[in-house]
């Protein structure tokens, strides 16, 4: 059976706000170039759709790069990559503009320009918001701009399976189409990986169903290391249970976090910032306030209040509308009359595929932008209203860098070996995996993964919980081994399709423990109660994890730091 | 326990081409949504139940289905919401069904790329002369056009669909007016020859139903109808004024 | 998403009887047949004025006093009114009226309507039957 096979220029997995943008800024650098979007749903449902908050770029005079640049270095623990940070600040405004002008629905300034917010751990307001729904706009503005360019292929609901590296370079990928169940070979002469981060990993996790880290494993199982897997965020303001994202703007626009005695705590931990302090101190003062016993206790476990009576019906009505339409649906309550239950929760990995500035991964043909790629640009904490940002800079280069790669480029053969890692991925998979009689549901293994993860990754940890993390996840890679998938149909096979992503989920999830017990210090969101300082002489560096005999093995590199000197961190 | 019954429509092709019924007994909570329950269901009953979702907070358009012949988010429906302890769940209507509750959207999707979704402009400005500026009012006209999120419960309801195929249909109607409001487009003349054509607005006979079912408020009716205003007032204009006039 | 010809898709028609089911539906139907009643009513009404225009008032009288037309009529009255306040609502759904920060609601186009309605019919009474 010859495996159906199909050629482009790029091929770029994950149809999300970075990979669409990598996909414009491509095509109007070459317009001949033929561009794949392959995407395991369709691109409106990609997790950018659920940002809320807003999208950070120095746009006014009172704001400046430096402020821009400092604010985020600061935030990341200075772990981050000051050349990245500089790009980053210098493109955000051409990239807030441009999206503006693709028809962004913006919410608007008297003067008819766009409007800005304060975020966390942002010294000036330079968050751009349209209401409360900015992935929302995002996504949509930069989706139905694609369907303009006639060379942009889509494979929706197309789930991608393998990269095939051949003789050291990428040739392209391997996917299912969901819909039919057949293996496909989709070559290409570069590859972007767009695919988001990885919170499904995780049992409390503002992100959708979809996150799964799919192109993390991707690019790990080709050689390529996971950077700084350990800083995982924690948002403070998650609904208890369902864990929907409550926005960062609901604090932006003067909401109050209070404990049991109605007291704004955060005066004992952030006193200069308060509610607009960075999230992962937040996070572990809402935590400290839980475990002192000042905290609320719920049918969901404890939480505190996210308070935003005092800013009246019209601010909610017209600035966070979608807040209002949240806590009303599931929680049952008005923000204009009574305090949010709210509690940290997992929400975006800083850490994920190591990209230089133009997302080129060091494996030649591949590329990585947006959550799924750390450049790094967040280090150890992400600002709020960063990432969006950060998926059209980071997402537009790797588009032209991957372009300005596949023009001097041949098209790969379908020949051997290409062919042969094709066939054997279709056995992997359907002789193999799928083929099992009997053994463990794919859904037991998944949970008892995310409340592993949960329980000995969470917000602060110890060398103990930490290795008792890495035994957990090779124990559980051992039973998906042994695992069933029970839906043997080919047509629309879900079943198959969790498999796989919890094969992909266990892999990158075993990078976070083995990054996070190598790092014997606290930096950022890395917070450990044996080692509660910050410590440069050892640790300014990033861990890089490589696959290695089916196990991470982590080594580091080193941080570029340009012009901001580490300091402590005090807000 | 509190248990609660739910009936699906099944469809799998490589078993058969007939859609069956198969019925589950979930736990019951009340801040439990249909959607909990399809988990549920598939995590720890039978795993080769079939449904889309993704962000289960009701702005990703995933998880649209028929509940208790409704048109409605799987995420967004409380199963309290409905009457009984038994739920009948049905794919959307007016789709073809792939599988379960899976259905074939391509006939959307090649609307949406129909009416093009995008600012059309003659001249461009390029991003460093700043925004285009725009009003508050100027905003409100097409904002609440512009809140679709795809799910298609619309076109679910929409019996006109259900009857012919051919008919453009709310969404793509309310999209369509979303550019055409919008200050910063110049693309009346390429879109106007697409939303009245004869099956674009004029298929519409005001039963309103997609209006009702929308989730995000988007009012895809009153879209149509100023489209159709839009079409009356332009072809009058143009008799009347035949060689000038904007 | 190509349709694999070994795995059909189900294609489902739209039943005969969709209308009956939820109450919109029903209510929809109910508006659009209405207009029916109009239509028949002013037929027989342009008829009966033929015969008067054309010199016999007296047919014309004894066509409004056969009580079949009277029956007639007094169903398509309560059918007509029903259609004109479903569609008086309807022009306040698809016409909102913005003023200032308000918009109109479909109850307030209703209510308008109905006693524009009134004083029309008011003043066509008086000027063939009052004056």
């Amino acid at each position: 059976m010859g495996l159906e096979h199909h050629n482009h220029d790029i091929v770029i997995v994950g149809g999300g706000a970075a990979g669409i943008r990598a996909a414009i800024a491509a095509i109007e650098l070459e317009p001949k170039l033929d561009i794949a979007i392959v995407s395991k749903v369709y691109p409106m449902r990609s997790h950018t759709v659920s940002a809320e908050g807003g999208m950070a770029a120095v746009l006014r005079d009172y704001d400046s790069f430096d402020s821009h640049a400092y604010d985020t270095i600061k935030g990341s623990d200075f772990l981050a990559d000051q050349d990245a940070v500089e790009f980053f600040v210098k493109e955000a405004p051409r990239e807030a503009i441009q999206l503006e002008h693709w028809g962004c629905p913006f919410s608007r300034d008297p003067d008819g320009r766009i409007s800005s917010r304060a975020f966390g751990g942002m010294t000036v307001k330079r968050t751009l918001f349209a209401t409360d729904k900015i992935g929302f706009h995002l996504l949509h503005t930069l989706f139905q701009t694609s369907l303009k360019y006639e060379n942009i292929r889509r494979y929706d609901e197309w789930f991608v399976t393998s990269l095939l590296v051949d003789n050291g370079r990428v040739d392209g990928v391997t996917a299912i189409e969901i819909r039919t169940g057949e293996l496909v070979t989709i070559l290409g002469k570069a590859v972007i990986i767009a695919t988001g981060g990885c919170g499904r990993i995780f049992q409390f996790t503002t992100n959708g169903w979809i996150k799964t880290g799919d192109g993390m494993a991707l690019a790990y199982r080709a050689g390529v290391p996971l950077k700084d897997m350990e800083m995982v965020q924690y948002h403070p303001t998650l609904l208890p249970n369902t864990g929907i994202l409550i926005t960062e703007a609901a604090r932006g626009e003067g909401g109050h976090l209070l404990n049991k005695d109605g007291e704004r705590f955060l005066k004992r931990y952030v006193p200069g910032k308060m509610e607009l302090g960075p999230r992962d101190i937040l996070s572990r003062a809402e935590m400290s306030e839980i475990k002192a016993g000042r905290g609320f206790d719920g049918p969901y476990g404890s939480y505190v209040h996210l308070d935003l009576t005092h800013l009246g019906e019209e601010v909610i009505e017209t600035k966070l509308p979608f807040v209002k339409e949240l806590a009303d649906r599931y929680v049952g309550i008005d923000p204009a009359n009574e305090p949010i239950p709210v509690r940290p929760g997992q929400h975006y990995q800083m850490g994920g595929v190591h990209t230089d500035i133009h997302g080129f991964t060091g494996l030649p043909g591949l590329y990585a932008a947006g959550e799924v790629a750390c450049v790094s640009m967040n280090g150890a904490n992400r600002l709020g209203s960063n990432s969006l940002t950060e998926c059209l800079v980071f997402g537009a280069e790797a588009g032209r860098a991957a372009a300005q790669f596949a023009l001097k480029q041949k098209s790969p053969d379908f020949g051997n070996p290409v062919q042969g890692l094709a066939m054997s991925e279709e056995t992997r998979i359907f002789d193999q995996l799928l083929k099992h009689e009997t053994g463990e549901r794919v859904s037991t293994i998944r949970t008892d993964m995310q409340v592993a993860m949960e329980k000995h990754v969470g917000i602060f940890r110890d060398e103990n919980t930490l290795k008792e993390s890495c035994r957990e996840v090779g124990e559980l890679k051992q039973r998906l081994r042994n695992g069933i998938v029970e839906d043997k149909d080919h047509v629309y096979n879900t079943e198959l399709v969790a498999a796989l992503e919890l094969d992909f989920m266990l892999d990158v999830a075993e990078t976070i423990p083995y990054s996070a017990v190598a790092r014997q210090e606290s930096r950022g969101a890395h917070y450990r109660t044996d080692f509660t300082k910050r410590d440069d002489s050892r640790f300014l560096k990033h861990s890089m994890a490589y696959l290695n005999r089916g196990l991470p093995r982590i080594d580091y590199s080193p941080v570029t730091i340009t012009r901001w000197k580490p300091e402590e961190r005090v807000y | 326990m509190d248990t609660a019954t739910i009936r699906v429509t099944r469809y799998r092709p490589e078993k058969g081409p007939e859609p069956f019924f198969q019925e589950y007994k979930v736990p019951y909570r009340n801040d439990m949504v249909v959607l909990d329950a399809l988990n549920y269901i598939k995590a720890n009953l039978d795993g080769t139940l079939t449904y889309r979702w993704s962000c289960r907070m009701g702005v990703c358009g995933s998880c649209g289905a028929s509940v208790d012949g409704t048109p409605k988010l799987t995420c967004a429906s409380f199963l309290h919401e409905f009457k009984g302890r038994t739920i009948t769940i049905d794919p959307l209507p007016n789709f073809p069904v792939v599988k379960d509750l899976v259905v074939n959207m391509e006939d959307f999707m090649e609307k949406l790329v129909r009416i093009k979704p995008w600012i059309i402009r003659e001249k461009e400005t390029p991003p460093e002369q700043g925004e285009y500026k725009q009003s508050a009012e100027e905003l409100e006209r097409y904002q609440q056009f512009s809140s679709c999120i795809n799910c298609m419960l619309c076109y679910s309801a929409c019996p006109i669909y259900g009857l012919n195929e051919k008919f453009l249909g709310p969404a793509a109607t309310a999209l369509a007016y979303r550019y055409i409001e919008d200050s910063r487009d110049q693309g009346r003349n390429v879109r106007f020859p697409i939303v009245h054509e004869m099956e674009g607005v004029w298929e519409c006979t005001l039963v309103g139903e997609c209006s009702v079912v929308c989730p995000k408020g988007v009012d895809p009716m009153l879209a149509i109808q100023k489209t159709k205003i839009l079409g009356a007032t332009n072809a009058i204009r143009s008799i009347l004024m035949p060689r000038g006039g904007r | 998403m190509t349709e694999n010809k070994s795995f059909p898709e189900l294609r489902r028609k739209l039943n005969p009887g969709w209308w009956t089911a939820n109450r919109h539906y029903v209510q929809y139907m109910a508006r659009e047949w209405t207009s029916l009643f109009v239509a028949l009513f002013s037929l027989v009404y342009i008829y009966g004025l033929s015969l008067w225009v054309t010199g016999s008032r007296s047919a014309f009288l004894n066509l409004l006093k056969n009580p079949a037309t009277i029956a007639f009529s007094f169903i398509a009255l309560v059918f007509t009114l029903y259609h004109a306040v479903t569609w008086f609502y309807l022009l306040g759904q698809v016409v909102p009226i913005k003023i200032g920060k308000t918009t109109s609601k479909p109850w307030q186009a209703l209510v308008a309507n109905l006693i524009l309605m009134l004083i029309v019919s008011y003043l066509v009474i008086w000027l063939l039957v009052l004056r």
